[in-house]
This record gives structure tokens, C-alpha cells and sequence, in this order.
């Protein structure tokens, strides 16, 4: 997430972050982000493979 | 104190202090020398109520010379986490936003082993409201593992974990979102039980996610686990979560074995992006010792690992997110650093996201409730592997690498840590075991009978 959409995201929360915390955060969002995406593809129906994803990915 | 006594079953002290052979005083006494001798170096304990306990203690043996005996957890030492109020006791939920907090009214659990005749040696420290740690900036100091004091001890419920696996307590509640009774076990060697949803009441404990949140006991052994759900589990109409169930005696069948039981081996939890080889070598091994015992096992397909931990980690965000939201604003830095990073994320998952993850939960339990119509109980790893340096724990750990702890939370159902194994550098490794919801008798029992056929769990760190 670009860095003023994130800032953006906090201001309207009313939340306020100092700077020297805002690198980690942004790595949190990323991470978050990964966790949100999978949610397109959860196919919970389906068994999971040997490697622990699911079939229909 | 003799190490016999510091590391007494609630059975054995039960069935003592039944047959007038040993006197509550003295083990709560005993306790309480020990807490003062080793805990300083340890940290398991954040409030002792010595005088409580001592009081308490001298009431059970009074009651119990006049013959008032009120079963086997009457004048037994228990404990309990910081996220259990406590009328009179200062609880904090290990945060310096509830520095002085003194609740005036105890949770249900506390209430229900209390007039079960439970003792209570005081307040066991959590990481910051059940979601952070370990922090250095915390209230307080992180308790360290008996194990290796530089490992992690596990959370959110360390000081449990700490406090069973160095003797200073017979048992131990704890709350588990999404492993935190189970962590702390694994790490520490002990054994914990995170019951079905439901069925143990919340009501006075701090809550993270309402509709994650379990409350359950924790001790050194399943049987135990067990006597404390027998005084633990019943409906609670102060919990919206609660629900009726029929009385259960968890007890009584732990000796019925496991021949015949059929036990689904959950590969899907047992990869190696989640767990270390030493985890899953201690899994297969305990496969094995199933088998052994009569049981008949074999693999089952879960859905996903990554479904389960995607369901957990945005419905836990946003549920600790709805309830912290007023006070990030107003005393964001007064949050240990890792609590304020991780429920930061909160405004960054859209509403309908949070309702996806809802879905997702209800798909993963109908998926799950077909697939242990075949099974009676899971067996899984019940960690990431042995713990890991307590420094080496980041902010967003458990987003990047989630727990295989985390289904059973988002199922409801009951869920068994237990050490299964020592890794090559003397920590314990675990295994757990799932059932079916309102099925905790099951998965007792499969554990009782593990833990009849194998000596992890009585393996002790190097403590006085």
C-alpha cells in the first residue's frame, strides 16, 4: 500500500503513529494485504494438497 | 520444599488431602516458599495474594476436618492469568493502560474452582492484553522459560505456562485465541486444554476476540485438565458465547484407552513452512504410539493451513481492533510496542473483508464437520517446533508464519496440547489434539491415554 494511502488509512482511524514506527507498520499492512488476498481464493470445500494449499489454486 | 511436592498432580494431592494425609496449609505453604525462592528469576507471577491463599487453605482444612469435603480441588494451589478478574486483586492484563486496576468482581471460572475449594496463590503474567509480547516495554517483564530462559515461553498465557513447568502451581487457567493456552504448553512441556466454544464461561476475562476467545485449564497432566473442566464447564448466562450442555464427567473416562478410536492424522497442519522437522518427527511419533495403543490411524484432508490462518488472523484484528479502537487514539504509546503494531492493522481491513473471513469460518466449520464424521479426534502438531529465542519474536510473527494452534479456535472446537517429544537442544516439542465441538471427553481421553504410554510430560527443566 503506498505510503500517503496508508497515513490516509491512520488519519481517518484517528490514529496517530510516530515516524520511526511507520516502516514496521508498512510491513504489517503488506503482510496484512497477503492474508487479504487470500481470501479470494479460499476454496475451503476443497482438501488441502501435500503442501498444505488447495487443489483449485 | 521437596521436588515431589512442587511437582504433585491435583489426582495425587487430591486423593492426599482426602485421606487426611496431606494438609492444604502445608502444600500451600510449600507453594508459596517456592514462588519466593525461584520466581523472581522467572516471572511467573505478577500479584501474589499469599494471605488469600493462606487463608483459603486454612478454611479447606477446617471444612475438610469437619467433613465437608468438596472433591479433588478442595485446598489444591491454583493460578491465574492476569486476564481473569479477581475482586480485590490487582489485574492488568499486563498493560500500562490498567496500571492500578482493581476489579471488584471475579470472573465465572474463578468463581467455579473457587467454591470447588481451589486455592488462589495469585496473578500470572500475560503478554499485553492477550495479543502482544513479548516486550521488553511491556508492564511487565515477560516470563522466561524454565526450559532456556532465553526462549520464548509461549503466550499469551506465559506465566502459566512458566509457573506449571517450574512447580509453583497445580494448575492454571489460561485463554486461548489462538494458541494461547496451546503455546505456552508446547514451549514450556506442559499441558494445556482449550475446551469447545461454549462451554467454559468468559464472563470476567478480558476478551481479544469474542467470537475466538476460549477460556481453559492448564496443569502437567491431561487428567488434571480434566478434574478442573469438571469444576470449570457449565452454562454461564454472563457469556453471550455460553452455551447448555448436558453435565459431563471429563474424568471418568480418561482410562478407557483408544483402541478402536479413530484418529485423522491433519497433514495439512504438518508442513514444514509451519512446523520444524523436529515438530513434525515428534508428530509422526506420536502417529505411531497411537497405533500402537489400538487406535486406528489414519489421513484426513483438512482444508488449507493458509484458510484457517487467513479466518483467524482478520477476525482477530478487527474483533481486538473494535475493542481497543478508543484508547489507540487517545494512548496509542502507552501499548507495549507489539500490541500497538498489531492491532494497528485494524483500520486497514474493510468491513466487508471482516464479513468474507466470517464466510470463510462458516465454510471451513461445515467442511470440518463432515470430515470428523469419520474421524473421532485429529492429531497434530501442537507448535511451530520447540521455542524459539524470546528476541527473535517480531511484531507481525504469527501474520507471516501462523500458528498450527489456529484452526481449532476458528472450528470452536476442543483442542489438547501435550509435550510429545525433546528437541536436540533440550526443549520440548508437543503434538495436540482436536475433536468434534461439545466432543472434549473424547479428545481428553485419546490424550489420557498418550500421556499412560509415554514420560514427556514428566520431564522437568532444570529448576531448584
Amino acid at each position: 500500500m503506498p505510503t500517503d494511502k496508508m497515513i490516509a488509512t491512520l488519519r481517518a482511524a484517528g490514529l496517530t503513529v510516530p515516524e520511526n514506527e511507520m516502516d514496521t507498520l508498512a510491513e504489517g499492512v503488506a503482510i496484512l494485504d497477503q492474508v487479504i488476498a487470500r481470501l479470494d481464493g479460499a476454496s475451503p470445500g476443497a482438501p488441502a494438497k501435500k503442501d498444505g494449499k488447495t487443489d483449485e489454486r | 520444599m521437596s521436588a515431589d511436592l512442587a511437582y504433585l498432580s491435583i489426582a495425587e494431592a487430591g486423593r492426599r488431602i482426602a485421606a487426611r494425609e496431606l494438609s492444604p496449609v502445608a502444600l500451600t505453604e510449600a507453594m508459596i516458599d517456592r514462588a519466593a525462592a525461584i520466581d523472581d528469576g522467572l516471572g511467573s507471577f505478577v500479584t501474589r495474594s499469599d494471605d488469600v491463599a493462606r487463608t483459603a487453605a486454612h478454611a479447606a482444612e477446617a471444612e475438610i476436618a469437619a467433613g465437608r469435603y468438596l472433591g479433588p480441588l478442595h485446598g489444591i494451589p491454583v493460578a491465574l492469568k492476569e486476564a481473569f478478574d479477581t475482586a480485590g486483586i490487582r489485574t492488568t492484563v499486563g498493560s500500562k493502560l490498567f496500571r492500578d486496576r482493581v476489579p471488584d468482581t471475579d470472573a465465572t471460572a474463578w468463581v467455579r474452582l473457587r467454591d470447588a475449594g481451589a486455592v488462589l496463590l495469585g496473578k500470572l503474567e500475560t503478554t499485553e492484553f492477550c495479543y502482544g509480547g513479548p516486550s521488553d516495554d511491556s508492564l511487565f517483564r515477560p516470563a522466561r522459560n524454565p526450559w532456556n530462559h532465553a526462549c520464548y515461553a509461549g503466550g499469551s498465557s506465559s506465566g502459566a505456562g512458566v509457573a506449571l513447568a517450574s512447580g509453583q502451581a497445580l494448575g492454571a487457567l489460561g485463554t486461548d485465541t489462538g494458541g494461547s493456552i496451546r503455546l505456552p504448553a508446547a514451549y514450556c512441556g506442559i499441558t494445556g486444554f482449550m475446551p469447545s466454544y461454549g462451554l467454559v464461561s468468559r464472563a470476567g476475562v478480558f476478551p481479544l476476540s469474542a467470537t475466538l476467545d476460549h477460556v481453559g485449564p492448564m496443569a502437567r497432566s491431561v487428567e488434571d485438565c480434566a478434574i478442573l473442566l469438571n469444576a470449570l464447564a457449565g452454562f454461564d448466562a454472563a457469556d453471550p458465547g455460553s452455551v447448555e450442555r448436558p453435565a459431563t464427567d471429563y474424568r471418568a473416562g480418561l482410562g478407557d484407552g483408544v483402541k478402536g478410536l479413530r484418529i485423522g492424522l491433519a497433514e495439512s497442519l504438518a508442513q514444514d513452512k509451519a512446523v520444524s522437522a523436529e515438530g513434525i518427527a515428534a508428530y509422526r511419533e506420536a502417529a505411531a504410539t497411537f497405533r500402537d495403543l489400538g487406535a486406528v490411524v489414519r489421513e484426513v484432508a483438512l482444508p488449507s493451513f493458509d484458510d484457517f490462518a487467513t479466518a483467524q488472523i482478520v477476525i482477530t484484528i478487527v474483533e481486538g481492533y473494535a475493542l481497543h479502537e478508543r484508547d489507540l487514539r487517545t494512548r496509542r504509546q502507552d501499548y507495549s510496542y507489539h500490541s500497538r503494531m498489531r492491532l494497528s492493522l485494524g483500520p486497514f481491513i474493510r468491513a466487508v473483508d471482516y464479513a468474507r473471513a466470517l464466510r470463510l469460518r462458516e465454510a471451513l466449520i461445515a467442511r470440518c464437520t463432515e470430515i470428523m464424521r469419520d474421524v473421532d479426534v485429529l492429531l497434530a502438531p501442537g507448535a511451530p517446533g520447540a521455542a524459539p529465542k524470546a528476541a527473535s519474536i517480531e511484531a507481525f510473527q504469527f501474520f507471516k508464519k501462523p500458528l498450527v494452534t489456529m484452526p481449532a479456535n476458528v472450528l470452536g472446537v476442543p483442542a489438547l496440547g501435550m509435550p510429545a517429544g525433546m528437541s536436540k537442544d533440550g526443549m520440548p516439542l508437543a503434538v495436540q489434539l482436536m475433536g468434534r465441538r461439545f466432543d472434549d471427553a473424547t479428545v481428553l481421553r485419546a490424550g489420557a491415554a498418550f500421556q499412560g504410554a509415554t514420560a514427556w510430560h514428566l520431564a522437568r527443566p532444570p529448576v531448584g
